[in-house]
């Protein structure tokens, strides 16, 4: 039996477990995601499955597919050819509720051509003040394995040794969410990360003193991450409207190489009978890496010519804490670590499927309980980004379904 | 440079004053939660979506975080 079909095998045996235990609730969510920029197409189909049971435990299983193709040196294209990748990624996680607390459990395994993942947590939520108020906490470890595509069926590492081309990462959340009104919630997250290993991507390169070079960055990286979230539903059951509601986040980054990004976000929705439409804005704007060095150049993408800050390091690599030996410097071609903003718009449309529930519809009742929903978005890129990448397309198709 | 274990301290306290100052907020009872239990009053409801949503940021961009929950284990890099 493949891994594929075992993976398939033991979601069925899950959800056709669960589905027997008539008094608890779930749900079972299938997904299609889609992302769409100049090099590169996402198609990523996603099953989800989550259950409580009467016991109050709450068990979850998940299954993406990651079907990538690029025609990006970045992704590792090795020819003027581009070429499909696939990433399987299987979840499971469970909760105990015991009292007001209720501690959990995860495990993730994510596997590619080049790039193997298992990762770990635990976590643990308190109930305080009749619910009015979440306090939780979860630490996470992802151990990943990196490796450089040689040929069509074989590898190398991609830092020399198996060793060498590690990354640990230990990510740490705090949150809290808050009720502040009966029609508003705040909610708060503190997000930690350190990343200690191979961190560069095996296939980039870079011009360092006029030569292309595979790039190379820091073995260690700390990342903070405070975000804040306020939800509130100022209209609720008004004439033709079953509730307006809007969230208002904003998310503050910074890290040790010297990013620092901000993000902020709003999204709000409008019930009018069975549909629920859903607009989504977000603006995010980053500085550079601290050891991003670049020169002014003209770019033409797309049938468009802009002037971006292209990574080059003519005077060589920078010094920089945790670079590797022996000349201890760094140089990067990632527009990930460069200065750039964008701006993300969605529009979403969600429909109640009460219509299927009909007599003579083929479990209609189940059906008529689901939500479907479909969604579009645009993102668009400037700077070094938008030469590297461009701007692109999202699209999402949802089905829920009770279980 | 920045202080950045410094930087987590202050996150922290933050996220620790804001839980503080609003605990004092009024006390919702169960039976006034039907708005509250809205599904666009929960962000849990798109955790599926805001899985996709994390990995192509995280993909594009040198930020993270955002979701509460840890991203990563791809070589999306």
């Amino acid at each position: 039996m493949s891994a594929r079909q075992l993976v398939t095998t033991l979601v069925l045996a899950v959800t056709l477990a669960l589905a027997g235990r008539a008094l608890a609730d779930g749900e079972v969510v299938l997904r299609g995601n889609y992302w769409r920029d100049r090099n590169t197409r996402v198609l990523a189909p996603e099953a989800d499955l989550r259950k409580t049971l009467p016991t109050g435990t709450t068990v979850e299983a998940g299954y993406l597919l990651d079907a990538i193709t690029s025609a990006s040196a970045a992704a590792g294209v090795m020819a003027d050819q581009p070429f499909t990748e696939l990433r399987h990624e299987l979840g499971l996680r469970a909760t105990q509720q015991i009292g007001p607390v209720a501690v959990g459990a995860q495990y993730r395994y994510s596997t590619e051509s080049d790039y193997w993942a298992h990762t770990g947590g635990v976590s643990v939520a308190l109930d305080l003040l009749q619910k009015n108020l979440t306090l939780a906490a979860s630490y996470v470890y992802t151990q990943a394995e990196v490796a450089r595509r040689a040929s069509a069926l074989g590898y190398v590492w991609a830092n020399g040794t198996a060793a060498e081309s590690r990354l640990r990462t230990h990510y740490g959340i705090l949150s809290a969410s808050q009720v502040l009104a009966p029609w508003a919630l705040l909610s708060g997250a503190y997000e930690l990360a350190v990343l200690d290993g191979f961190q560069a991507n095996a296939y980039r390169t870079v011009r360092v003193s006029g030569t292309p070079v595979r790039e190379v960055v820091p073995s260690l990286r700390l990342r903070h991450a405070l975000s804040a979230e306020l939800r509130l539903t100022p209209v609720f059951h008004h004439g033709v409207v079953g509730y307006f509601t809007t969230a208002l986040k904003y998310r503050f980054y910074i890290d040790d190489w010297g990013v620092i990004a901000n993000a902020p976000e709003a999204r709000a929705y409008l019930a009018l009978g069975p549909t629920e439409l859903r607009l989504t804005l977000r603006y995010y704007h980053q500085t550079a890496a601290d050891f991003y060095r670049s020169t002014p150049t003209a770019v033409t993408a797309s049938g468009e010519t802009r002037t971006i800050d292209l990574a080059d390091y003519p005077s060589g690599g920078v010094p920089f804490a945790h670079c590797p030996p022996p000349a201890h410097t760094c140089y990067t071609g990632d527009s990930k670590l460069s200065s750039f903003w964008s701006v993300y718009l969605e529009g979403r449309v969600q429909l109640a499927l009460r219509f299927l529930d009909r007599p003579k519809m083929p479990l209609g009742h189940w059906l008529g309980a689901g939500l479907l929903a479909v969604s579009v978005g645009h993102y668009w890129n400037t700077n070094y980004a938008w030469a590297q990448f461009g701007d692109a397309w999202t699209g999402g198709l949802e089905l829920t379904l009770p279980l | 440079m920045r202080s950045l274990p410094r930087v987590g301290l202050v996150a922290a306290s933050l996220l620790a004053l804001g839980v503080v100052s609003t605990s004092g907020c009024a006390r919702v009872q169960p039976y006034e939660r039907e708005v509250l239990s809205l599904s666009a009053m929960q962000a849990d409801t798109e955790r599926v979506e805001n899985r996709f949503s994390q990995h192509w940021q995280e993909s594009r961009e040198g930020g993270m975080g955002g979701y509460a929950t840890a991203g990563g284990g791809c070589g999306c890099n």
